[in-house]
Formats: C-alpha cells, sequence, structure tokens
C-alpha cells in the first residue's frame, strides 16, 4: 500500500514536471531547430538584425534602469525613517504599498492616459513612474523585509554610545545588511519591467514587449527564440535571488500577463 | 489492555542503527518508562509499537496476537505526542470525541464518555475551546484524555511533559500516573528526564545506543546499576580513583568488596570507583588529621550537599540530612567514607 | 518632534503614491461618471451591464472561474505530492520553478504556447502523426479553451507557490494522531485537513481568481483582441476612433475590474489573517 502510494506520488510529480517543461522544450524546438534536425541560432541573429526590436530592448533596458534608481532613492530613505522614527506606522504603510496589486495594470494605464498632462505623456520614459507604482509591493517588501532583520533601532542606539564608530557601523553593517534587500528590489523590478505589456501598449510606446508582440505577428521563430530566451532570463534572475535572499519569504512579481 | 512485547527488533535510519536486536516486555496494567539521551533510539521504539514506523527485523506483541504487520489505525493504541498533536479546528471536546466517532460509537455513548473524561481530567471549563485558546498544560491534558478515552489497549506517551513548564510538567506527571493507575492502561513513557521516570515508573527500561541496558524498578536501577554507564546515567556520582590490590578496592584507607557490576578492564592503569553521594559518611576529626577539607556546604532544605577537597585536588559531593550537616564548617577537616562494603569499580581517565 | 510631525518622512511616498496612483485613479472614477460632453451619468454604468460588455463580463468570470478552480485543484494536489515526498531537491526545484513561471506571462508565454499547439505547433504536428488533427474540430489555440490552458501555465505556478508553505505547516503529529485513533487517511483528510485548510484554500481561489481577472497581456498576444475579456474591451475601446464615449466606457469598465479584483483580493487577505492564528 505504500508503494502504491509512492508510485502515485512520483506520476503527479513528474506529470506535472512534463507539463511546465514541455512548451519551453517544445518551443525550444519550434525556434531553434531547422527542418533537417540541425540547431540554428538564426533566430536570434535575426533578432539582433532587427533594428526595430533592438532600439526597443535598448528602451526597455533604460526604462528598467530608470525604474529602479527611482524605486531606491524614494524607498531607502523612506524605509529607515520609517524604521528608526516611527516603527509604530510600518504596517499600514505596508498595507498601503500593496494597493497598486488590487488595480489592474490595464485600469492603472487607463487612468494614467486620461490624468497626466500631455507634455508628460509624450516621452516614454514616463513609463518609469508608472513602473515604480507597478512594482511598489515588491520592491518595498525586499527592502522593508531586509530593514527588518538588522533591527535598525538598537544597531543606531549602540552606534551611538560607541560614539564617532556611527559611520564605520553604517558601513559596515548596515549596507551590507540592507544590500540583500536592495539587490531583491532590484531583480524584481527589473524582471517586472521587462515583461509590462498593458501600460506600454495602452501609451502606445514600443518597448519590448511590445515590440515582440509585433514581431510575432510577422516572423514567429525569433519571437519564440525570444520569448524562451526572456523566460530564461527571468529565471536566472530569481535564482539569483534566491541566492541572495537565504531563505527569507519572497514576493513574486507579477507583471506583465 | 494487553501486554506488549518487543522481540528482536532491528531498525536502521540509512547507516545509522537506531534499534538492535531490541527486546521488550511490558506488562499488562503496568507503566514502563524508556529513559535516555537523544538518540538512544527509545523514540524509535514507541513509534514501532505505536505502528508508525516499521521494524526492518523482529517482531511487535499485544499479549499473543503478533501486531508487526498491523497498520497504525488498527492496532487500538492511545498516543501523546510531546505538542502540537491536537486538531486546531476542533474544541476540546471535539478532539476527545474524534477517536469515538472513528469507531461509530452511538451519539449518546459519546457524549457520556467524553463528560466523564473531561471531568477526570479536570478540563469541563475549557471544553469548548479550541488549541490556539489553551495553555501548553490544558493541550496536553486534552491530548491525553483524547487518547484515553478510547479504552487503548496500550497509552503510549512520547516525551509528553518535555514542552511544559517545570510546575505544570510536575502536576501532570502526577495526572498521568494517576489516570493510568485508575484505568489500569498498559503504558510506555519515553522521556530524558531521569526524575520523571523515577517517579512514576512501575518499571524503568535505561537506553543508550539502541540497546537496553537495563530493565527494572526505579529502586534496583538506581541502587543496583548493572553496569557503570547506567549509574552514571542516573542519578549523580562521584568519581574517585581507587587502587585495586588482591581482588579488594583500596579507598581512604580502607578495603572495600569490588561490585560484580564493575567494568574495569585488567590492564587499565587507572581506576574509577563510582559513589553515591549519600553513601558518603563524614566524621568528625578533632584536628587536622582528617582525608578532606570542606570547601563548600550548600542548604537545600530537608538535605544539604557538602563539597570536599581531597589532597590531590579532587572535588567530591556528599548528601546528608540538614541536620547532620548543621555540624560541619568550612574548611574544616573531616574524615570521609563509603557507607556501602562493595564499590562499582570502571576505568578511569 | 511631536508624534503628528514626525509622519512628515513619509510624505515623499505618500505624495508619490497619491500623484501617480491616487490621481489616475481618480481619473477613472471621475471619468466613468460623465458623459463626452463631461456631464454627471450613470449611463456608462448601465451601458457595460447590456450586449457586448455584459458578454464580456461574463466571459472574465468563466475564465477566470475555470482557471481558478482548474488550478485550485491540480496545484494543491501537485503541491501535497511535492511536499509528502522525500527528496528535498525537486521541491527546491519545483519552489524556484514556479516563482518563474507565475511570473511568466504575456508575450513570452503566449508565443511560447503557439509554437506549442498552434496551427503548425510542435505537438499539434506530433499528434498528427497518431492521427489527432487538433484543429479538425475547428478548435484553435486562440478559443477560450485554448486560452484557458496557457491561463494554466502561470495560475498552476502560483498555487504551488502558495500552497508550499501552508502544507508544510501541516504538523506531522496530527496525521500521526489521527492514524493512531484508528483513523484512516480518507477520514483524517475530511475531518482535519481539508476543514483546516478551508479558509485558505478559499483565499488562493479567490487570488487566483483576481489574478486570471486582471491578466491582460497574455489574451491580447494571444488572440490579438479577438476574445472578448473586459481588459481586451478596455483597450479596444481606448484606441478605437469609432466608439465617440469610449473612453467613458472604458472607465467605467475599469471601474468593475477594480470592484471585482478589489474584493477578491481582500477576501483573500482577510482569510489568509484569519487562518495564521493556527501557526505558531
Amino acid at each position: 500500500m505504500k508503494f502504491v502510494r509512492e508510485l502515485l506520488r512520483f506520476t503527479l510529480i513528474a506529470v506535472g514536471i512534463l507539463f511546465f517543461v514541455l512548451p519551453i522544450y517544445a518551443s525550444s524546438l519550434f525556434a531553434f531547430q531547422e527542418n533537417d534536425g540541425s540547431f540554428t541560432a538564426k533566430p536570434l541573429q535575426s533578432a539582433a538584425q532587427n533594428e526595430e526590436l533592438m532600439e526597443s530592448l535598448f528602451l526597455t533596458l533604460q526604462i528598467a534602469f530608470g525604474t529602479v534608481v527611482l524605486t531606491l532613492l524614494l524607498l531607502i530613505p523612506t524605509i529607515a525613517y520609517l524604521h528608526l522614527v516611527i516603527p509604530g506606522a510600518r504596517a499600514w504603510v505596508e498595507f498601503l504599498t500593496l494597493t497598486p496589486l488590487v488595480i489592474p495594470p490595464i485600469v492603472q494605464g487607463v487612468g494614467f492616459l486620461y490624468s497626466m498632462p500631455t507634455s508628460f505623456k509624450a516621452t516614454p520614459y514616463a513609463l518609469i513612474f508608472a513602473y515604480v507604482i507597478l512594482a511598489l509591493p515588491f520592491s518595498y517588501r525586499a527592502i522593508d523585509a531586509a530593514f527588518s532583520t538588522i533591527d535598525i533601532r538598537t544597531l543606531y542606539d549602540a552606534s551611538r554610545s560607541l560614539g564617532a564608530r556611527f559611520i564605520t557601523v553604517i558601513m559596515r553593517v548596515l549596507i551590507p545588511n540592507i544590500a540583500t534587500g536592495i539587490f531583491g528590489a532590484i531583480f524584481l523590478t527589473i524582471a517586472l519591467v521587462l515583461g509590462e505589456f498593458a501600460y506600454a501598449s495602452l501609451l502606445l510606446w514600443d518597448t519590448f514587449p511590445t515590440m515582440l508582440a509585433v514581431a510575432g505577428l510577422s516572423d514567429a521563430s525569433t519571437a519564440v527564440a525570444l520569448s524562451v530566451v526572456s523566460l530564461i532570463g527571468v529565471w536566472i534572475l530569481l535564482n539569483a535571488l534566491t541566492l541572495f535572499n537565504r531563505r527569507d519569504r519572497q514576493a513574486v512579481p507579477m507583471g506583465g500577463r | 489492555m494487553s501486554q506488549v512485547q518487543l522481540r528482536g527488533v532491528r531498525k536502521e535510519f540509512g547507516k545509522t542503527v537506531a534499534l538492535d536486536d531490541f527486546n521488550l516486555t511490558i506488562p499488562d496494567g503496568s507503566l514502563v518508562t524508556l529513559l535516555g539521551p537523544s538518540g538512544c533510539g527509545k523514540t524509535t521504539a514507541l513509534r514501532i509499537i505505536a505502528g508508525l514506523i516499521k521494524a526492518d527485523r523482529g517482531y511487535t506483541f499485544f499479549d499473543s496476537t503478533e501486531m508487526t504487520d498491523t497498520s497504525a489505525s488498527a492496532r487500538d493504541i492511545g498516543m501523546v505526542f510531546q505538542a502540537y498533536s491536537l486538531f486546531p479546528n476542533m474544541t476540546a471536546r471535539e478532539n476527545i470525541e474524534f477517536g469515538l466517532r472513528v469507531r461509530k460509537e452511538a451519539s449518546n455513548s459519546i457524549r457520556t464518555k467524553s463528560a466523564e473524561i473531561l471531568e477526570i481530567i479536570g478540563l469541563e471549563p475549557h471544553q469548548d475551546k479550541y488549541p490556539h485558546q489553551m495553555s501548553g498544560g490544558q493541550q496536553q491534558r486534552v491530548a491525553l484524555a483524547r487518547a484515553i478515552v478510547i479504552r487503548p489497549k496500550v497509552l503510549l506517551l512520547d516525551e509528553p511533559l518535555s514542552a511544559l513548564d517545570a510546575q505544570v510538567r510536575d502536576q501532570l506527571r502526577d495526572e498521568i500516573r494517576r489516570v493510568q493507575r485508575e484505568f489500569g492502561i498498559t503504558t510506555l513513557f519515553v522521556t530524558h528526564d531521569q526524575e520523571e521516570a523515577m517517579s512514576i515508573s512501575d518499571q524503568v527500561g535505561v537506553m543508550s545506543k539502541g540497546s537496553l541496558l537495563q530493565l527494572g524498578t526505579p529502586e534496583s536501577v538506581y541502587s543496583n546499576p548493572v553496569n557503570p554507564t547506567v549509574a552514571r546515567f542516573i542519578g549523580t556520582t562521584n568519581q574517585i580513583p581507587v587502587q585495586i590490590a588482591s581482588h579488594k578496592a583500596h579507598l581512604f584507607d580502607t578495603q572495600y568488596e569490588i561490585s560484580p557490576a564493575s567494568d574495569y578492564s585488567p590492564n587499565s592503569l587507572k581506576r574509577t570507583a563510582l559513589v553515591r553521594p549519600e553513601e558518603i559518611k563524614l566524621n568528625k576529626t578533632n584536628n587536622d588529621s582528617g582525608n578532606a577539607i570542606i570547601s563548600a556546604i550548600s542548604f537545600l532544605g530537608p538535605t544539604s550537599t557538602i563539597e570536599l577537597t581531597m589532597p590531590q585536588g579532587l572535588v567530591i559531593k556528599a548528601t546528608m540530612s540538614s541536620k547532620d550537616a548543621s555540624m560541619y564548617a568550612i574548611n574544616e577537616s573531616v574524615n570521609s567514607s563509603v557507607t556501602s562494603t562493595s564499590l562499582l569499580i570502571t576505568d578511569g581517565e | 518632534m511631536s508624534k503628528k510631525a514626525s509622519y512628515i518622512g513619509l510624505a515623499p511616498l505618500l505624495l508619490y503614491m497619491l500623484v501617480f496612483l491616487g490621481w489616475p485613479l481618480l481619473a477613472v472614477f471621475r471619468f466613468s461618471f460623465q458623459n463626452t460632453a463631461g456631464d454627471f451619468t450613470f449611463d456608462n454604468f448601465s451601458t457595460i451591464t447590456q450586449g457586448v460588455y455584459r458578454s464580456a463580463f461574463i466571459l472574465s468570470f468563466q475564465l477566470s472561474i475555470a482557471s481558478a478552480l482548474i488550478s485550485l485543484v491540480a496545484g494543491f494536489i501537485f503541491a501535497y505530492a511535492l511536499v509528502t515526498s522525500k527528496y528535498r531537491v525537486i521541491k527546491k526545484f519545483v519552489s524556484t520553478a514556479s516563482g518563474v513561471l507565475a511570473n511568466t506571462g504575456g508575450v513570452p508565454l503566449a508565443f511560447m504556447f503557439i509554437a506549442v499547439l498552434g496551427t503548425y505547433g510542435a505537438l499539434t504536428t506530433w499528434l498528427k502523426g497518431f492521427g489527432i488533427e487538433l484543429y479538425g474540430g475547428g478548435w484553435t489555440i486562440y478559443s477560450f479553451s485554448g486560452l484557458l490552458i496557457v491561463y494554466l501555465y502561470f495560475q498552476v505556478p502560483l498555487m504551488v507557490l502558495v500552497s508550499l508553505p501552508v502544507l508544510e505547516n501541516i504538523r506531522t503529529e496530527w496525521s500521526e494522531a489521527a492514524q493512531s485513533l484508528g483513523a484512516s487517511s480518507w477520514t483524517y483528510w475530511r475531518k482535519v485537513l481539508i476543514p483546516i485548510l478551508t479558509p485558505q484554500l478559499l483565499g488562493f481561489f479567490l487570488l487566483l481568481f483576481a489574478n486570471s481577472f486582471a491578466a491582460y497581456a497574455t489574451a491580447a498576444a494571444l488572440t490579438s483582441g479577438s476574445l472578448a475579456l473586459v481588459p481586451v474591451q478596455i483597450a479596444s475601446l481606448i484606441g478605437s476612433n469609432v466608439q465617440v464615449d469610449g473612453a467613458n466606457i472604458a472607465m467605467a469598465l475599469g471601474l468593475g475590474m477594480v470592484l471585482l479584483v478589489g474584493v477578491s483580493t481582500m477576501g483573500y487577505a482577510a482569510l489568509e489573517r484569519r487562518s495564521s492564528r493556527w501557526r505558531r
């Protein structure tokens, strides 16, 4: 009887894994395999030669960079302040940062379109400001968690009693510790921006996801190839995240669905 | 109620041998405790009796019925775990009634029995509370009631008191013994706490590294340990270097018989005698001619412990009634001797 | 600094959220109650409860409930099988993989599935070799059921992801205690496990529902707007030049979405908090 259970368990797990590996495998074949069975990197090559696509990728990367910088600038001081001065407010601030989750990106995008001044909407970099909001639930939690583990209050008091060593403590202990949270926030944000579609398509900007959609209409192999590559890319990013995150509970970004 | 027997049981976990050729008989209606440090195999033995683990070799018997291949749910046992075993979605009463419902007893019978056990255990006012609303002690009481109400053949307790505060532990310990006696259930109790084992058991089985070293009444295990390992594990002992010559041990200018439970090897250079603190007797000297100097006196209520420093620097402890201890003072030179006629000897370091 | 004044430190964050979240949201709210002339009206809301828009809501509803239900059951069984297995490596692997897949969506996902189940997809062709014509009966990957299958690809991992920590908190003592009391596995599931998990399972259902309802990119990329779901409708209204009051209707639709998704997410959060009292 125990054996039957083990078998059942094994089958279930195997079927599950198969269901999810199959599409990746099949689409890899679709994209990278020639009719004669050999493998080629042609789809990626043609992607690299596709000017519009490459430009959109570059744009998306820039936007990602901008989003990351703005997020860190906004959140690190705020969260540090929160932990140091008004720790009691942490609960409802965290709750507040979860509100973007409740409003679907498409609705946010529509609202954005009809509220922001035209001059603002004239630049694709306006997306940065929107993406900071979209990433907020995840980036906030990542940084907040890091601050929680170091108990900044105790650290501050302890270092004050040591006098002038405060700066050293900041450099040696504070920064390295919240570095975990910072990296987490960075990776989550980048993953989100690379996949974000709703906002970008509504505001009619040619970011990587939107251009990929267009490319797919004409060149299936390239689109699929890039899709597989981006999937693996996100996987690498998230694995890097778990490496940094030890065993903290991590928030998973939901972007671009 | 049944007699429980484990015969020739062997259990391995990967490379570790948890039990090897393990034999145990728990007489019908008695409370046997398996006592030993973590990893000695006591919990493994209990779980094999419960049917939660299957032994690699050997047999389990309830009376004359072989249970080796029977599943846990068919064994008619009651089990109390260290913690967290109450079903969180049920109240105390519902938890207690669970086993009865599984056995498809009639509703009014269930209600009567659960009411009865709730009263015996003293949990009536808490019967409609959920586990997270109760203290650790109350939860374990409920767990005990739940295991007993079904009148199992065997009651198995896996370190049920280890997670509780000291005071609660003592109360519950006596409660367990009381209830066990009242219902006459064959019981196996597993613990690493000596005091628990000694105070409630009919028999204590001292275990180490997968073997049963000694099984006997608390008194016999304490006073007649079958080897120095047992002696060292139960109670406190002094380890005093001794000389052996012509089959006698020399200590404190006296000759002693050598206990047959001794296990020193003929080639060892040093020998140690294991002497209980209450076996050390002090005699006043009127000068400095004693063989030990009192270095500390601890008043513990009815008894006191006197710490003695020997000339070579060895420190030993003697226990006596506080009345006797009051005769002595610190830095006093005294003559110490051993009251028993034979010594338990083992190899020294 | 007084207690009240110390909150000034939160000003940057709060202001930012007010401008870039609050203001757009306000616009949605405002426009949904207006017509093209700018007058106050409830017309938009009555419009969305009829005809095309009503169908859109029904379709989105059906898709979300279906994907939520299937993912709830499949994801739970899969997670349960994982947790009770002895191989820690597989659990770790699947856990991180679930994180990736739950986040996968939109464009890459759509294309991958076209590559697998599209007209010339790998699986379609392979099945043809066995004589199975997927597209024989008029089915396409761009249909409702096709989209459902694609949605499962990020829904089931999400379920696995949220289920794993919950299942790991199930004390082995509970099943062992149940066994010792004579209960069969089935009785244990029925009387202990399922009742304990029900609030959280309900919460997960709501989470999956909200996740599916709010999803836009996948449907857009896969069906190019041919499947009339609510988010798709919103996008097409915004982009259309034909519908004069398209924006207003879109806003109303959006508000409807926020209501549905919002209530679902709140429900999930509330149920999560309620069941955390059992965890210590």
